[in-house]
């Protein structure tokens, strides 16, 4: 089930907080099992079969923190076998078929295997071993109401696709939270905004970018660019668009989720950039692959090598493609670009050029991003920079003009506008505007998904 | 500071009252409107009710079948999507709404970017024009005539209408009359470009319906003429034809829903209305259609003044088979085949022959159209279609 699908809006959200709301806030652990129980309907809604994944997850990770929080040499073990028992576990599921591919093309023969990926199984692998090492560490202690993890790792807003929820993050809000209409409110116009961004940007975007990359190829370069542009755009507005929509039900229920987003088409350099896209992964990264490696403190060396590390594997998380891999390689590539070649000449450029640089550097790697094959990135790439383009055929002008709404929408909606309008005007005032502009936008997102707009996010497959 | 606090909190709570009575509303009235099968607008099947099976809901088929059934069923949908329709034409002039190029005067078709192969327009001319010409041959053997008639489609005549920026497919239009009309006559099939006819007399707008894709009565006329000119002068018969003299040009009060403009569900506003011509002194006939006796008329007349009508009003629209029968052995028969471009040629050309017979192979599968002709044997045999189904192998493309 996704948020912007009509089941969701207008049977699964409103049964859970009728039901949720009806029992009163001092039986907490009553409305923890209510979320709990939701939470696993909503992710069997992809297919009962799933359960099991979830289950098999839970248990290694359930089991696997107790281990963990063992003192001595029993902890350490109960560590690793946790956190081998999570990387097989998703390696399994999503990369058994390239890696089978991969020992294919050298010559061992090895059955690919054709499979469902369960939906968001990257994020809750890592959620687990966030947890299993945070016990280790001694950042929380294990939790043994199982209830308690369940609530962890399946409440269902960050469940499919993020953002990546530390424990610790949670753990006080678990047993005491505080519900109440302002939060309740404030959740609400964000979801209400978060839905307008997938069904109203995100899907146009996508059929933009569909439509510039499914015609004849090769593409002319003005094609290419609008598609790219179009792509860029649709991924944030999908993946941005579901993290609002995750942190204002987090919200509703009275939870405060991490945020995920802060405006990343605005950045001025790559780094930047990385600090504002996907926020809970970027930590996730730092905290438990880049740090533990080294960082930037063991030599230059080791530096370069841990950045390689951190990016070829934060591509692969992103799927099995070597398209992600080489996208990875792109922005580690880029980083250590900036730390010892162009950064400092880039910082004296005026922001302005900075921001161009920057965003000319991640529309290229959405290329990669995209595509299906390093070889059709490549082509994609090079359209967009006059290789082997063919010459325009009006597709692109077709493009622009036909949705100038939601490129007009879209561009500003990428810019931090809403962050200066909450700063005009009365709080009350703006408290107004805001529900006001929620509700419009939730009436175009429901006019929008009659017109047929259902379909998944982006980021929920991986 | 406290007053403050509590406007906020009312204005969130009235917030929140809206929300869910939206909600509230929204799925009640789902749960409970009458459910229909049939988008007469969008002119689709709605998505079914999905069964509920033990299968279904393990592999996620049941929720995915039900989301799509709820879409399809949502309270106020039809209502939403006139609103958006009439907001992308209205507010946001887009170009392109619902597949549906919008200019000042006439609604176009939006074509897809194409890049057309050559090879495969070639090979498919080349097939499709040696079955036109077994068609042909086969007709002579009893001393009957064959006559392809190449109708310009709704693009290809309001070609100039479109902006620069889409595709009119003028060039693949070119190309294809080109092939196709050289490899029928390299197996010596007769052929009529109502194009060429309609541009010697000066390409007049009113040819082509503003806002449906066939042809109109003047449209048709023009081309009724020279196909029985050219009939004439193939076969040497006199053919009775209907002119300015016996008969008379009628227009239906009624608003007229062009297939474009259902596309646009109804809100692009035209005063287009739909013209036919009855002869003044009537030809009684019988008509069956697929081997039932119906009403004897070719106009399907709407049963009020205000009632939309559409192009089905000629013929009763596309029918699989129609025989009308004006019971007059002096007269040669025809059998005329092809879309729906069709039908409002057949209002006329019923009158010249003593029994028509008309196939529309896309929805005929009884025989194949040769086995038909072999049966029937029709003095003579008119194929009517339009540029874009010239290389089309499919439907009334597949006669062998």
């Amino acid at each position: 089930m996704v948020f912007s699908s009509f089941l969701f809006l207008f049977a699964f959200l409103p049964t859970l907080a009728a039901v949720y709301f009806l029992i009163p806030a001092r039986f907490r652990q009553a409305r923890n099992a209510i979320l709990v129980v939701f939470s696993v309907f909503f992710y069997a809604a992809g297919g009962v079969r799933l359960i099991a994944v979830l289950c098999v997850s839970f248990l290694i990770n359930y089991i696997g923190g107790l281990m963990a929080g063992r003192p001595g040499r029993g902890g350490k073990w109960g560590r690793a076998i946790a956190i081998a028992a999570n990387l097989l576990f998703l390696s399994l599921y999503k990369y058994a078929g390239i890696f089978a591919g991969a020992a294919n093309a050298l010559g061992v023969s090895f059955p690919v295997p054709a499979g469902l990926l369960p939906a968001g199984i990257s994020f809750y692998t890592f959620q687990g071993i966030s947890y299993i090492v945070d016990i280790r560490r001694g950042n929380v202690s294990p939790q043994r109401n199982p209830m308690k993890l369940a609530l962890y790792m399946f409440f269902f807003p960050h469940l499919t696709s993020g953002p990546i929820v530390r424990y610790r993050e949670m753990e006080e809000e678990i047993d005491c939270r505080r519900e109440s209409v302002e939060l309740f409110a404030a959740g609400m116009r964000r979801f209400c905004f978060g839905l307008g961004k997938k069904v109203l940007l995100a899907n146009t975007f996508g059929e933009i970018a569909g439509k510039a990359f499914a015609g004849p190829a090769p593409m002319s370069a003005g094609l290419a660019w609008v598609g790219a542009l179009a792509y860029t755009l649709e991924i944030f507005f999908d993946f941005s668009g579901y993290s609002d929509m995750a942190l204002g039900l987090g919200n509703v229920f009275g939870f405060h989720l991490p945020e995920n987003f802060d405006y990343p088409y605005i950045s001025c350099s790559v780094k930047e950039f990385w600090r504002r896209w996907h926020m809970s992964l970027s930590r996730w990264f730092r905290d438990y692959i880049y740090i533990p490696l080294g960082g930037n403190r063991a030599g230059n060396g080791r530096y370069i090598f841990n950045i390689m590390a951190v990016w070829l594997l934060t591509g692969l998380w992103h799927g099995a493609k070597w398209s992600f891999v080489l996208w990875g390689c792109w922005y580690g590539l880029l980083l250590l670009g900036e730390r010892f070649l162009w950064g400092r000449w880039l910082e004296k450029l005026p922001a302005l050029c900075r921001w161009a640089v920057t965003m000319l550097a991640v529309i290229v790697g959405w290329m990669f991003f995209r595509a299906a094959s390093p070889m059709e990135a490549v082509s994609a790439i090079g359209n967009m920079f006059g290789v082997g383009c063919a010459p325009e055929d009006g597709r692109a002008v077709y493009l622009m003009l036909e949705y100038w709404p939601e490129w007009t929408a879209g561009l500003l909606a990428c810019a931090p506008i809403k962050n200066l309008l909450s700063r005009a005007g009365k709080p009350n005032t703006r408290s107004f505007a805001a529900s006001l502009a929620a509700l419009a936008v939730l009436a175009l997102s429901y006019m929008a998904l009659m017109e047929g707009s259902f379909d998944s996010f982006l980021y929920a497959q991986f | 500071m406290k007053r403050k606090r509590n406007m906020k909190i009312t204005w969130d709570l009235a917030f929140l009252w809206l929300v869910c009575a939206f909600f509230v509303l929204v799925a009640l009235w789902t749960a409970l409107r009458p459910k229909v099968s049939w988008s007469y607008f969008e002119n689709r099947a709605l998505t079914p009710r999905p069964a509920l099976s033990r299968e279904a809901v393990a592999d996620g088929r049941y929720f995915q079948e039900l989301e799509k059934y709820l879409c399809d069923h949502a309270a106020g949908r039809g209502s939403a999507l006139k609103l958006s329709t009439l907001a992308d034409m209205k507010l946001l002039r887009r170009p392109v709404v619902n597949d549906v190029v919008v200019t000042d005067d006439v609604l176009l078709a939006y074509n897809e970017y194409e890049k057309p192969d050559e090879k495969t327009m070639e090979d498919c001319a080349s097939r499709e024009a040696e079955m036109l010409g077994r068609l042909a041959r086969l007709t002579e053997n009893w001393g009957g005539t064959f006559l392809y008639v190449a109708v310009p489609s709704h693009y290809a005549y309001f070609a100039d209408r479109y902006p620069d920026w889409l595709n009119n497919r003028e060039e693949y239009t070119a190309r294809s009359k080109e092939i196709f009309f050289s490899a029928l006559d390299d197996q010596g099939v007769p052929w009529l470009d109502v194009g060429e006819v309609w541009s010697r007399e000066g390409d007049p707008a009113e040819y082509m319906s503003a806002t449906d894709h066939h042809w109109t009565l003047p449209g048709c006329l023009s081309a009724y003429r020279e196909i029985l000119g050219m009939l004439e002068s193939e076969t040497g018969l006199k053919l009775a034809a209907l002119t300015g003299d016996n008969t008379r040009a009628a227009t239906l009060p009624n608003p007229f829903l062009g297939s474009r403009g259902r596309k646009l569900l109804g809100q692009w506003s035209s005063d287009e209305r739909l013209t036919y011509l009855e002869p003044l002194e009537s030809v009684p006939f019988t008509r069956q259609d697929n081997g039932k006796e119906v009403s004897p008329s070719v106009f399907s007349f709407p049963g009020n003044d205000y009632e939309t009508v559409q192009y089905g009003f000629f013929m009763g629209g596309d029918i699989s088979e129609t025989v009308i029968s004006t019971n007059r052995p002096e007269l040669p028969s025809l059998l005329i085949y092809g879309d729906s471009f069709t039908n409002l040629l057949e209002t006329l050309m019923y009158y010249s022959f003593d029994e028509t017979r008309s196939i529309d192979l896309r929805g005929y599968t009884d025989k194949t159209l040769l086995s038909y002709v072999e049966e029937h044997r029709p003095q003579v045999v008119v194929c009517v279609r339009d540029y874009e189904q010239l290389l089309s192998l499919f439907g009334n493309g597949n006669i062998g």
